[in-house]
């Protein structure tokens, strides 16, 4: 069990090394800085769920789109209630394709053993701080500099995600030199006592999320940029808060979803057991190598 | 016993989530639609080419003729077009205008294109271009395969439901075409299949 427990976790790593950034750069307006593409020869994995997901991402903001329009003629405040009803779906589902920072929320919290309600408030916070980036960088260019959006919000984005994935490795080296340190300090003590009740802080969650959060998400964009463009300043925002709210709900399963998987793993170890405190420290450690490697690889990418 | 199995397929399930979440991460999702429909144009010697007419989102439309629509009338004058040429579908060459074909399993790269077109009507976006592909035909079944994708997953392309493809000059072949899966190519880490226009031609005897 223990040795088909480590394989999974080495698995899971070398998987995450293999992959090769390719960042969600419009390929129509703005010239390819990487030609890495995903594409092979082969027949695809039995997988209908992606797929399944962009139709659904499709059809929904084209029937976003249809009841902006109804909103706008009939003024009436009738359609408004179905569009944010449809506007969370499609943040839930948009948060369910890849991308979004679930993957640092994820390492994040595997590095950490928060409170239940703190790492729910973290991956909320990602998604909200994703989706105000989008409705914000949007006002700030079209309205204040009433500048071109397209060229303007690629260098935009670049620049955030240069900002944040710097940032995103100093994170993960910190982590992995805080564990360092534990590795150490349990070498020179005799019997470490694991104490499975204890909690340890979730340190900064709003400037982590802030950190993960801070690139705009092209979804959202896109949606503002629609509703300026029919003169619905106000719905955009509410539609881009809408969707950053069904986008949190995506992101907080996924982070509920790492947080009991590793209380469990935990559990299953043996909780009185000292490999139970050597599984954590070894998660933190590897959390830590994840969060710095993933900052590393995608700001390779984007400079 | 029955619960140490649940542990383990619940601990299997989580690593796979975190697998999926960690490995999507660095990969782009569709954040544009198109809706697209193929126009298979014959000449005399066999087929000449094809025409793409790409149906973008509203959303995406939008953002072009914020743009691009430099005098805001919600159309798009033959300067304009010139600039959202190439502004916003040169850069494609770059990914063959997300349009790979194989004539007989052969891989044809698409370097140019004709006549390119931009309409923007009722706030709706369309792209037209031809790309001239000349396959002559023999006595013999040609068979070409146009699968049309975004490499990099930005972009989703759907065929239309109603006319998808349609044959201009064909009268004097034997034209069989199919839209399906293209099984023998993938893309999005070998998780998507893309759709592609099956077409197979000859003389008629």
């Amino acid at each position: 069990m223990r040795i088909r427990f480590f394989l999974l976790y080495f698995c899971a790593i070398f998987i995450v090394v293999m992959l090769r950034p390719v960042f969600a750069q419009n390929p129509f307006t703005a010239e390819p800085k990487s030609k890495t593409l995903q594409t092979t020869t082969n027949p695809a994995s039995k997988n209908s769920f992606l797929p399944m997901i962009s139709f659904w991402q499709h059809r929904l903001k084209q029937k976003m789109a249809d009841l902006v329009h109804e909103a706008k003629e009939s003024h009436s405040v009738k359609p408004l209630a179905f569009l944010m009803l449809i506007s969370f779906a499609y943040g839930m589902l948009h948060a369910a394709g890849p991308g979004h920072g679930k993957a640092l929320a994820v390492s994040y919290i595997l590095s950490q053993r928060p409170k239940l309600f703190r790492g729910m408030f973290f991956g909320s916070c990602i998604a909200l701080f994703h989706g105000l980036s989008g409705i914000i960088f949007v006002l700030i260019i079209h309205i204040m500099l009433q500048k071109s959006i397209t060229g303007t919000l690629e260098d935009v984005t670049r620049i955030t995600q240069i900002i944040s994935f710097s940032l995103i490795i100093c994170l993960g080296l910190g982590i992995l030199i805080k564990s360092s340190y534990k590795w150490i300090k349990r070498a020179k003590s005799v019997h470490p006592a694991y104490n499975g009740t204890h909690k340890r802080h979730l340190y900064g969650p709003l400037l982590s999320a802030l950190m993960v959060g801070i690139i705009p998400c092209s979804g959202v964009v896109m949606v503002m940029l629609f509703a300026l463009s029919m003169k619905l300043v106000g719905l955009g925002i509410m539609l881009g808060i809408t969707i950053s709210l069904g986008m949190a709900l995506t992101i907080t399963c996924t982070v509920v979803m790492v947080m009991s998987g590793k209380a469990l793993s935990l559990a299953v170890v043996g909780r009185h057991s000292d490999l139970a405190i050597t599984m954590e420290n070894l998660i933190e450690t590897i959390a830590g190598l994840m969060i710095a490697m993933l900052g590393l690889l995608f700001l390779s990418a984007v400079i | 016993m029955h619960m140490i199995r649940v542990k383990k397929r619940l601990l299997c399930l989580t690593l796979f989530v975190i697998v999926l979440c960690v490995g999507s991460d660095v990969i782009a999702h569709p954040h544009v639609f198109i809706i697209q429909r193929l126009k298979i144009v014959f000449d005399n010697q066999g087929l000449a080419g094809f025409g793409v007419e790409w149906q973008f989102d509203e959303m995406f439309g939008s953002m072009i003729s914020m743009d691009f629509d430099q005098n805001h009338n919600s159309t798009l004058e033959p300067a304009e077009v010139e600039v959202v040429k190439e502004k916003a579908f040169s850069y494609l060459a770059e990914y063959d205008y997300f349009i790979f074909v194989r004539i007989d399993g052969q891989s044809f790269k698409v370097k140019w294109f004709t006549d390119f077109n931009a309409i923007l009507k009722n706030g709706k976006l369309c792209y037209y271009f031809f790309v001239p592909c000349h396959v002559n035909a023999h006595e013999f079944f040609k068979e070409i395969v146009i699968t049309t994708y975004d490499p990099t997953y930005y972009t989703a392309i759907f065929f239309a439901k109603k006319r998808p493809a349609r044959v201009k000059n064909g009268d004097r072949f034997v034209i069989e075409s199919a839209i399906k899966e293209d099984k023998s190519t993938s893309i999005y880490f070998g998780m998507v299949n893309p759709w592609a226009l099956f077409l197979k031609f000859k003389l008629k005897s």
